[in-house]
């Protein structure tokens, strides 16, 4: 399961963009709602490598308890790494990694 | 809809386990042949069993899957390799298939050169029509390379339909929105054109389904499977022949249920454990030597309606 309780306490490498509103549904931009939009970012896009529980999975590796920075993790999933991993930068833009950044920053 | 064999439910002394590791290795790829309206397939490989019955098909096409183009780990360094011997073996059918379905995961990370890779590879198959739909590793960049190549004419995330020589095809796309625990979802949009698309058409049409995810419960805990399928497939039912292709289990299963006969085809990249007999789902490492062995040794059909289960090995080699 999901630890829930920590969201309240995740940050992201955004924290410009908290307390903004979305486009589409007017809802304030805090850690936790976009740890919620990162949750399902993941499944949609990452747990078919990485293991639906983030441990590790067809040929990626676990990201739990990863040891970089919200930065760094941005910088990965907008840039991918060369053969290994592919950028996602078309598919999210800078407040989507940011909700993806804020849903592996859970799983601490 | 039923899910996957938990017992024996017959005496032909094949249980659940045996079954699910006789059906981990199967051909590169499968031929299909329709004679009369009804659609028989073939493990290529074993085309010198079906011979006369390609030989004298109306429409043979061929499915392939899976073919991570840019994968390169130990489960299988050569990707392009063992997809050119593929196309070999395509080139080497007694008759040349009208064309190619390619089920999807073209590339392992939707990266331009591989899709390149692909293309160029393709030109060296006698068959020149392919028609595509995308697996999950298709569309990291959000379908965009996928699309402009392959997506022209196609509505929504890259469905479409067509007919050849009576036989009505529809590719169907699942891997665009894929939910918590990996099954994939058509979405309400797809299924109201395909409720539209196959409404005019006569029962006697068949009707070939083919998308990546499959479209059956194969192994729900691993998210192989359909989480909206069984509402595709109300649309199909009153057919008297459907005909469900997918892949990305990387391996060969067929179930017929009704007048609707599902099969999943072996990738041409890498192997993938049977359905629960690991943890995980991942990429399964063998000997170099052993791996094309395996490709090709056994294909298995399962017939749920008179619970016989048929085995059938052959060598490559």
């Amino acid at each position: 399961m999901i630890p829930w309780d920590k969201l309240h306490g995740a940050t992201t490498h955004f924290p410009s963009q908290l307390g903004k509103e979305t486009e589409a549904g007017k809802t304030p931009l805090t850690a936790e709602n976009l740890a919620v939009r990162g949750r399902s970012f993941f499944f949609q896009s990452c747990a078919h490598c990485h293991g639906q529980d983030a441990d590790g999975g067809e040929d990626a590796p676990s990201l739990l308890k990863l040891q970089i920075s919200g930065a760094h993790m941005a910088l990965v999933i907008q840039s991918g790494i060369k053969d290994e991993m592919p950028s996602f930068a078309k598919k999210y833009n800078e407040e989507e990694t940011a909700s993806l950044v804020a849903y592996l920053k859970t799983l601490h | 809809m039923s899910d996957f064999i938990e017992s024996n439910t017959n005496n032909d002394g094949v249980d659940r386990r045996g079954f699910l590791k006789c059906m981990a290795w199967a051909g590169t790829g499968v031929i299909w042949s329709i004679n009369g309206g009804l659609l028989t397939s073939t493990v290529l490989g074993e085309e010198a069993n079906n011979r006369s019955a390609i030989g004298t098909a109306e429409l043979n096409f061929v499915q392939i899957s899976d073919s991570h183009i840019g994968f390169n780990k130990p489960a299988n360094t050569d990707v392009v390799g063992t997809f050119r011997e593929t196309i070999v073996r395509i080139n080497t059918l007694p008759k040349v298939p009208e064309f190619l379905l390619h089920t999807g995961d073209l590339t392992h990370l939707s990266d331009p050169a591989q899709f390149d890779a692909l293309d160029q590879l393709l030109k060296e198959c006698k068959t020149k029509d392919v028609f595509y739909v995308p697996g999950e590793h298709d569309i990291y960049d959000n379908g965009a390379q996928f699309r402009a190549r392959f997506g022209k004419n196609t509505a929504g995330a890259g469905w479409y339909s067509f007919d050849q020589k009576g036989v009505h095809f529809v590719g169907l796309v699942n891997v665009a929105n894929i939910q918590e625990g990996g099954l994939g979802t058509l979405g309400q949009e797809q299924l109201d054109w395909l409720e539209k698309d196959v409404k005019g058409l006569s029962a006697s049409t068949p009707i070939v389904l083919f998308a990546h995810i499959p479209l059956w419960a194969v192994y729900p805990k691993w998210g192989w499977g359909t989480d909206d399928a069984e509402r595709a497939l109300s649309f199909v039912k009153r057919f008297g022949s459907v005909t469900v292709l997918n892949g990305h289990i990387h391996q060969v299963m067929q179930k017929v249920e009704g007048n609707i006969t599902f099969h999943t085809a072996r990738g041409t990249a890498f192997p993938l454990p049977a359905p629960g007999s690991v943890p995980k789902p991942l990429p399964v490492v063998v000997e170099a030597t052993e791996l094309k062995k395996m490709l090709g040794l056994t294909s298995v059909n399962y017939t749920e309606t008179n619970h016989t289960l048929a085995v059938v090995d052959s060598t490559l080699g």
